[in-house]
């Protein structure tokens, strides 16, 4: 076996209050794909803070190709070959690829001060070429590349510091699912070259398909590094959790209701394309498909964020919905994809946020009922068990899951017969993931019909009585109650003409 | 004490206490009565134009144009008072003035949107131009007996623009903190997607803040023009709308939206007042007064950041 590239030892990380990280070793072989996973608030990200010289850990050593070192910052780290690509991409969207690679390089700089454009663009060109990125043209702004070129500039500009190791944290979040194979291209060219890669996902499937290796942790503490061979899914969950966790997603135990509650009759997307459908009473309806599908605008569309032709019928009466406010008049919610854009309200508190939709019912006249909204808070607090001291306290101050869970109550205050739910558990760790499932499940049982748009295809297998698979603009297939696997799901949703073909 | 230093007033309030004994102890003259007096009085339109400011900042958006609706306004009640129209009556036509223009600015930027900035930087000078256009350049003066009441007239004993003020302190910390328009302003400051998203529209909150600035302007401009009994349209309320905006800063808004109370800022237009009346009566070189200001101002905000910084430190998510 050959000689690790990067150890590290002890690696224990304090904050005020906090220990972050207790102890850690980490190893990390030239040539690996290392997956790094565990719950939010595991350490993860501070053990990639300590990698890429954002904090320097309270105690422990760094020891990079047997030397023992220490990242003064996050440039430093990438002089000493660690680089990483964060989540959201650094780049100046407004610049080409090749100035974003080789940005403020003494090497690309000549005499007086000149830019080298041609050295530029031919290292930029080369070191594209080098990770399969062969129709990029580099000197292209990278506001008019795709995200997954975008994604091959970044681990191009990684490279440019001749990295030995690189961080990626949730580099298939950004991605359409068809993507993700071509950033695996990525990631196998560079294991091929020995660069080692610490690889940060929540996704399980990605971590089989991809990784070498997994490191666990959980509360800070390392909990075990395995060979990937050697663990399952449900075993990698349980070591993330500590617990046994017997099933993430819940036995439905109830069929849909009959009636109709929701019909949609050529709703159009965009000029060109429309869909039909219909969604009953207590139903879970999974609408799947990749991005670009249109998936996002049946929800701007029911929601009044977005007009077009078409005939929404709610309880078979027909519905005019212009506005947000219209749909909350037609008793439809909407969780939306983005929490923190779209979301939540960070200066207020959680009680503020949860009686937001339903400020007019909650007010005597124009002054606000602050007994009736106590109540009310209190009471999601107690359905959706926020955990928080308080419900006063600043939602800024909880984590993913609870944030999610205050976006979803306040929908549920609103009494809505229809719920749109978007990406309900994007970014939010797997004991939480299991609790906003559960909560679904219960909300079906007691007859809300829910139309669930996800990207993530377990998710939409798990709970969904029904799933319509959307290509762009159409609806292409429709699967019935545990009739999907997540093989056929994508192949529908990418290749639909393809009948039973290889993917 | 833990949870008095949470308050969101906390630092503004010992810093501004602070200040205060440090002139106390410099100047003998600063903690009489009379000069406390001072100080309020000669703050009466910052108080209440700040309350307008507030709103504007809580939506995450500014307002320069105050100052050129201050002018306006006082020039035009000048101009009827001039006509002989009656004290009363004029300064109510000078109030409607004041909020037609708080229309014009909330019609750019609430129906047309187009950015704030953009809108009140061109109404600044187009109010002030106006001011300066209808006065034909010169001193409004001798206003009539009657219309003294307003600026320097007492009410039970009670200063009436103090008494004034003091009113449109409540009531504007009631609608903020009590009603659903209130609410809404906060929602939208803090973040206008998600405030959208939950029915409420960001076009009517806006207008309406920007009209009840103009209206509020146009309270301050009757009292103004009454107290100092001399109206010139092209200097004033020259600086009225960064002394405004610097107070509602200081008192802990956040020029981002969402974050700021009424409170806060009326004790960041205290602030501003204390050091000015305090740095003249303290001796301070005139010449020095408004860098001292605004080296007290860049303090004041940076221990605002720091109690922010503070308070976000139990945070898990960032730190992990």
């Amino acid at each position: 076996m050959s000689q690790p590239v990067l150890t590290m030892e002890g690696i224990s990380k304090e904050f005020p209050g906090v220990k972050a990280l207790s102890g850690v070793n980490f190893e990390l072989f030239p040539g690996e794909v290392h997956a790094l996973m565990g719950e939010n608030g595991a350490g993860k990200s501070t053990l990639m803070k300590i990698l890429s010289g954002v904090y320097a850990p309270t105690q422990g050593t760094i020891r990079l190709k047997g030397k023992e070192t220490s990242f003064r910052s996050p440039l430093d780290a990438q002089r000493q070959g660690v680089s990483i690509i964060h989540q959201e991409f650094n780049l100046f969207t407004n610049l080409s690829a090749a100035e974003n690679i080789f940005i403020d390089r003494p090497e690309m700089v000549g005499r007086f001060g000149r830019i080298q454009w041609s050295k530029l663009y031919n290292e930029a060109q080369r070191l594209v070429d080098s990770i399969g990125g062969g129709e990029i043209d580099v000197r292209r702004e990278v506001r008019h590349l795709g995200v997954h070129s975008q994604q091959v500039v970044e681990i191009a500009k990684a490279l440019s510091f001749q990295a030995d190791v690189l961080i990626m944290d949730e580099p298939s979040a950004a991605l359409p699912e068809n993507e993700v194979k071509k950033m695996f291209d990525v990631v196998n060219r560079l294991r091929a070259q020995g660069v080692a890669i610490v690889y940060v996902s929540h996704r399980m499937k990605e971590i089989f398909e991809i990784a070498d290796k997994v490191t666990v942790l959980r509360d800070g503490v390392k909990i075990d590094t395995r060979s990937i061979e050697d663990v399952t899914e449900q075993s990698l969950i349980q070591m993330m959790v500590g617990k046994e966790v017997h099933r993430l997603y819940p036995v439905r135990d109830q069929e849909p209701g009959e009636e109709t509650v929701l019909k949609v009759d050529r709703l159009s997307l965009d000029s060109a394309h429309a869909v039909s459908f219909e969604l009953r009473k207590g139903e879970i309806l999974g609408l799947f498909g990749v991005p670009g599908s249109g998936s996002h605008t049946v929800a701007e569309r029911l929601f009044g964020l977005k007009r077009g032709t078409g005939d929404i019928l709610i309880n078979g009466k027909a519905a005019r919905i212009n506005s947000p406010g219209d749909a909350k008049a037609r008793k439809i919610a909407y969780v939306p994809p983005d929490r923190h854009r779209q979301g939540i309200i960070k200066p207020m508190s959680i009680r503020q946020n949860l009686s937001l939709p339903m400020l007019p019912q909650l007010s005597k006249g124009l002054v606000l009922d602050r007994g009736r909204i106590r109540r009310m808070s209190e009471e999601y607090m107690e359905k959706l068990r926020i955990k928080a001291p308080s419900d006063e306290q600043s939602v800024d101050f909880l984590s993913g899951g609870n944030q999610q869970k205050v976006v979803i109550g306040k929908w549920l205050a609103s009494k809505p017969e229809i719920l749109i739910l978007e990406e309900p558990t994007r970014g939010v760790d797997v004991g939480a993931k299991a609790e906003i499932y559960n909560i679904i499940h219960r909300l079906a049982r007691e007859g809300l019909s829910i139309l669930l748009i996800s990207s993530e295809m377990p998710e939409v297998i798990g709970l969904s009585d029904r799933i319509l698979v959307l290509y762009k603009g159409e609806i292409v297939h429709e699967f019935a109650h545990g009739e999907a696997d997540q093989e056929q799901l994508l192949q529908r949703a990418s290749h639909p003409r393809l009948e039973g073909g290889i993917l | 004490m833990k949870r008095l230093l949470n308050v969101h007033e906390a630092p503004i309030i010992i810093f501004t206490i602070a200040v205060f004994l440090l002139f106390s102890v410099i100047s003998p003259d600063f903690f009489q009565l009379d000069n406390i007096k001072l100080i309020l009085d000669q703050n009466i339109s910052m108080f209440i134009v700040a309350i307008g400011m507030t709103m504007v900042i809580l939506l995450g958006g500014m307002d320069l144009s105050v100052g050129s609706v201050l002018a306006v306004t006082a020039t035009s009640v000048g101009l009827f008072l001039g006509q002989g129209i009656h004290p009363w009556i004029a300064a109510l036509m000078g109030i409607g003035i004041g909020v037609l223009c708080g229309m014009v600015n909330g019609y750019f930027i609430a129906v047309r949107k187009i950015p704030d900035i953009i809108v009140t930087l061109a109404t600044m000078y187009i109010f002030r131009g106006i001011a300066v256009g209808i006065s034909g350049g010169t001193w409004m003066t001798n206003f009539p007996e009657g219309f003294r009441f307003f600026g320097q007239g007492q009410l039970l004993g009670i200063s009436f623009p103090l008494l004034i003020a003091v009113v449109l302190i409540a009531v504007f910390v009631y609608l903020l903190k009590f009603t659903r328009s209130g609410r809404k302003i906060y929602a939208i400051g803090g973040n206008g997607s998600a405030a959208k998203l939950a029915g409420i529209s960001a076009a009517k909150s806006k207008f309406m803040v920007y009209v009840l600035t103009g209206l509020l302007v146009g309270i301050a401009s009757v009292i103004f023009a009454s107290k100092v009994g001399s109206v010139q349209a092209s200097t004033a309320g020259n600086s009225l709308s960064f002394e405004v905006m610097a107070a509602v800063l200081i008192g802990g808004g956040s020029i981002f939206g969402g974050v700021g109370t009424v409170a806060g800022t009326m004790l960041g237009v205290l602030f501003m007042g204390i050091i000015k009346n305090g740095l003249i009566i303290s001796k301070v070189s005139p010449f020095w007064v408004d860098a001292t200001t605004g080296f007290l101002i860049i303090l004041a905000i940076v221990i605002n950041t720091l109690q922010r910084i503070r308070q976000n430190k139990g945070k898990e998510g960032d730190l992990i």
